[in-house]
C-alpha cells in the first residue's frame, strides 16, 4: 500500500519525503484544497517528484460546467500532464473530456459517495482508467469486499476531515450578507455547531467553487490498517485545515507504527478528535416507514 | 411535445396527478427507491397505476435510484423484470449497476436520476454511450447553461418545482454522519435544514442560526424559456407532498404550459403564482435558473412549514339531478365559510356554504372529523376528483 498526501507549501516537499506521492490542485478546477498551485508551481512539484521518485496526482474534484472545459484544456496544456501519475476526477463529464484527451490511464474516479458496491467501483474498467476511490461512508467490510473484486487500483481516503456536503452556493458569504455581518474571519477557521450536538464542531469551508461541510472528527485508520493493506493500493492523507508538519507526523505514524504519545501530542496541538469514520458504523437502508 | 411530469407517492396521488394534467408520473416501488417513506407502490399497485395511466395515453416512470451497497442487490434482476412485465414506461436510475442490470436483463427505457448531478455536455455524452435515454439534469444550472446543452444527444428533463437539495445531489452524506441514515438509500434526514450556529476560530460570530436550507423552486417565469430551449420534460418534485399540493401545482403548470403553447406568451404570471400559493407552504424562488446564488435564495428566519388549512375536502361523487356532492373531509370547515371548488379542467368557482348533511343525512353545522363524509348541495355542477378549499 502506497501513501499519498496533500501539500500546503511548495517548499515542504522534502519534509514530506516519507510519502509515495503528492496530491495537488488549482482552485479553478479543484475544491477543498490545502493550497492552490499555479501551473508553474505544479510543474515544479512534478519535476521535484520525478527527481525524487515520487508520484504526483492532480486533483480535479469540482463539478464541471461546459464553460470550464476550455479553461481546463488550456491549463492541461500548461502543466506537464504526461509526467503526472494520475488525475483525480469527481465528475463523469470531466472523465469523458479526459477520454477525449487520451488520458484514460491517468484517471482516478473519485465519486465521493457513489462507489459503494463492487460494480459501481469497477464500472469504468472498460475505459482502462487507473483506478477508483471507494465511497467515504461505507464499512470496512464493504471496502474489503470491493477490494477483493477490484479490477483496477483501489484508492482510499484514509485520514483527515471527510467532506459530507458540497454546495455550489457561497453559504458563509450569504449568511454574512443576509445579517449585515462585517466579519472577516480566517477562511479555514469556520465551524458549525448543531443545536443538540453541543461540542461537536463541523468544519465549514467556502472556496471559489462553493461551500463544504465536514465531519466533526478526523477519520483515522490505525485500528484497521492491517486489513486495509490487503486491498488498498493507495491510502490518502488529507491535511486540509492542518499544515505540512501535521502531514509529516501523520505519515510517520502510518508508515512507522502507531505511537500513543505522539498521537496524544497531535490531538492536543491541533485541538482535534479522532474516530473510525464509517469503518464499523453501518448506515441504514430505509425500505419502510420510520 | 413538452412533458409535464408529476410525483406520486401513492395510487390516489397518481390518479389525481394525471387527471389534473400531468403527462406522466414518477413513482417509487418498495425496493431500490429513494424517498422510502413515499414509496409504497407494490408491483400490483404499479400495474394498476400503469393501466390507469395508459388508458389516458399517459406514462409511468419508476424510480430505482438508490446507490446500493453489495448487500442491497439481492432481487434486483427479478424486480426489474417485474417492472418490465408491469409495462412501466421507464425507470429512473442513479447507479451504473442498476442501469447495466436493466440493460442486460430487460428492455426498459432508462432515465438517469438527478442524483448523478449531470450538468455538462460531456456528462450527457458519457451517459448516452452508457445506454441512457434521458437525463434528469442537476439543479445547479442556469437557463443559459441548459441552453448550451445539446438536446440532440438525449432527452433532457429539468426540475421546475419543489424542494431543493442544498448540496449537489447524490454527493451529500450529512444524514449518514449525523443520523446513520443513508441519504443515497432513501434515508435522508434533511440535516441541512437543522439549526446550526457559525463560529470562526471558536468564536460565535452571530446569534442567528446559520442557513443551509434553500427556498423551494418555482419556475413559472422560466417555463417558456425551457420550452423554447427544447427541454423534453418539466418535472415537479414531491413524492411525499399532499394530494392537494400535487393537484394544485400540476393544474397550474398545465394551464401555464398550455397558454404558452397556444398563444406563444404568458399574459399574467402572477395568476399562476397565486394559484401555486394556495397549496405551497414554503417560500419559493427561481433556484439556479437566473444565475443568482445569493442570500435571497435561502431560508433564514423562516425554517418551519406553515400549516395550510385551505384544503378542506374531496368530491367523491356528484349527483347531476340533485346537484348534491358527496365530500370527504380533509380539514375543518363550517357553515358560512366561503369555499372554492377546484376541478381538473374547469375554472375555479366559489360559493358560501349554507347547507351540509352528515352520512346519516342529518343537518350539521361543522365538518370536524378527518375523512368524515358529508353531503352538500352546490349552486353549480362539479365532477369527481374536484377539491374544495376554504377561502382564507
Amino acid at each position: 500500500m502506497k501513501y499519498l498526501i496533500t501539500v500546503h507549501n511548495l517548499n515542504n516537499l522534502e519534509m514530506l519525503n516519507e510519502t509515495d506521492g503528492y496530491i495537488i490542485g488549482n482552485s479553478l478546477f479543484s475544491v477543498r484544497l490545502t493550497n492552490s498551485f499555479t501551473s508553474d508551481e505544479i510543474n515544479t512539484i512534478i519535476d521535484y517528484a520525478k527527481n525524487n521518485h515520487k508520484e504526483v496526482y492532480l486533483l480535479l474534484n469540482k463539478m464541471f460546467y461546459d464553460n470550464d472545459f476550455p479553461l481546463l484544456d488550456k491549463f492541461l496544456n500548461e502543466v506537464k500532464v504526461h509526467d503526472l501519475t494520475g488525475i483525480i476526477a469527481s465528475d463523469l463529464g470531466l472523465i469523458h473530456f479526459l477520454f477525449s484527451k487520451k488520458l484514460n490511464s491517468k484517471i482516478i474516479w473519485q465519486g465521493e459517495t457513489l462507489s459503494t458496491n463492487r460494480f459501481d467501483f469497477n464500472f469504468l474498467e472498460e475505459f482502462k482508467i487507473n483506478g477508483s476511490f471507494v465511497a467515504k461512508e461505507i464499512t470496512l467490510e464493504d471496502i474489503l469486499d470491493i477490494g477483493k473484486h477490484k479490477k483496477y487500483k483501489l484508492y482510499l481516503l484514509g485520514h483527515g476531515y471527510f467532506n459530507m456536503f458540497y454546495s455550489k452556493r457561497k453559504l458563509i458569504s450569504n449568511f454574512k450578507k443576509h445579517y449585515n455581518l462585517d466579519y472577516k474571519g480566517n477562511k479555514f477557521g469556520y465551524h458549525l455547531e448543531e443545536q443538540v450536538r453541543i461540542g461537536e464542531r463541523y468544519p465549514i469551508l467556502e472556496d471559489e467553487n462553493g461551500t463544504h461541510v465536514f465531519r466533526s472528527r478526523v477519520t483515522n485508520s490505525f485500528n484497521v490498517l492491517n486489513e486495509l493493506k490487503e486491498v488498498v493500493d493507495y491510502f490518502v492523507i488529507d491535511t486540509l485545515f492542518k499544515d505540512d508538519i501535521y502531514g509529516k507526523n501523520i505519515l510517520s505514524l502510518y508508515k512507522n507504527g502507531y505511537e500513543k504519545s505522539q498521537v496524544e501530542s497531535i490531538l492536543e496541538i491541533y485541538d482535534e478528535k479522532w474516530d473510525d469514520g464509517f469503518y464499523t458504523t453501518k448506515t441504514v437502508y430505509l425500505k419502510e416507514d420510520l | 411535445m413538452i412533458e409535464l411530469l408529476a410525483p406520486a407517492g401513492d395510487l390516489e396521488k397518481l390518479k389525481y396527478a394525471l387527471i389534473y394534467g400531468a403527462d406522466a408520473v414518477y413513482i417509487g416501488g418498495n425496493e431500490f427507491s429513494l424517498r422510502a417513506r413515499a414509496s409504497n407502490f407494490t408491483i400490483e399497485t404499479i400495474k394498476e397505476g400503469v393501466k390507469f395511466a395508459h388508458q389516458l395515453g399517459k406514462k409511468v416512470y419508476v424510480t430505482t435510484n438508490i446507490i446500493p451497497h453489495e448487500e442491497d442487490i439481492l432481487g434486483l434482476v427479478e424486480y426489474l423484470k417485474a417492472l418490465e412485465e408491469a409495462n412501466v414506461d421507464a425507470i429512473i436510475c442513479a447507479s451504473p449497476l442498476i442501469i447495466k442490470t436493466a440493460i442486460k436483463h430487460t428492455n426498459l427505457e432508462i432515465h438517469l436520476s438527478t442524483q448523478q448531478s449531470a450538468i455538462n455536455n460531456h456528462a450527457l455524452l458519457f451517459w448516452k454511450d452508457y445506454g441512457v435515454k434521458r437525463v434528469v439534469l442537476g439543479r445547479e444550472l442556469t437557463l443559459d447553461e441548459i441552453n448550451q446543452l445539446s438536446k440532440d444527444l438525449l432527452d433532457i428533463e429539468v426540475f421546475i418545482h419543489g424542494g431543493m437539495c442544498m448540496s449537489f445531489s447524490g454527493r451529500c452524506s450529512l444524514s449518514n454522519t449525523l443520523t446513520n441514515r443513508d441519504a443515497n438509500r432513501g434515508g435522508c434526514a434533511h440535516s441541512c435544514r437543522w439549526q446550526y450556529l457559525l463560529y470562526n476560530n471558536c468564536k460565535l460570530i452571530s446569534e442567528e442560526y446559520f442557513s443551509m436550507s434553500s427556498k423551494d423552486l418555482m419556475a413559472i417565469k422560466a417555463v417558456p424559456k425551457l420550452i423554447d430551449i427544447g427541454v423534453k420534460s418539466l418535472k415537479v418534485e414531491g413524492r411525499m407532498k399532499s394530494l392537494h399540493y400535487i393537484a394544485t401545482v400540476i393544474k397550474t403548470y398545465r394551464m401555464l404550459i398550455d397558454e404558452y403553447l397556444t398563444t406563444g406568451k404568458i399574459k399574467d404570471t402572477t395568476f399562476y403564482e397565486d394559484e401555486i400559493y394556495k397549496a405551497e407552504n414554503r417560500l419559493t424562488d427561481l433556484g439556479y435558473f437566473d444565475g443568482n446564488i445569493g442570500p435571497d435564495k435561502q431560508l433564514y428566519e423562516f425554517l418551519g412549514e406553515r400549516p395550510n388549512q385551505a384544503f378542506i375536502g374531496l368530491v367523491e361523487d356528484y349527483n347531476l339531478e340533485t346537484m348534491v356532492a358527496k365530500i370527504e373531509q380533509r380539514n375543518y370547515f363550517k357553515i358560512g365559510d366561503t369555499i372554492e371548488v377546484f376541478s381538473p379542467n374547469e375554472p375555479n368557482k366559489t360559493f358560501v356554504l349554507d347547507n351540509m348533511l352528515n352520512e346519516d343525512l342529518e343537518e350539521i353545522e361543522v365538518a370536524r372529523h378527518a375523512k368524515q363524509i358529508v353531503y352538500i348541495k352546490l349552486p353549480f355542477n362539479v365532477s369527481k376528483y374536484s377539491m374544495l378549499r376554504k377561502v382564507l
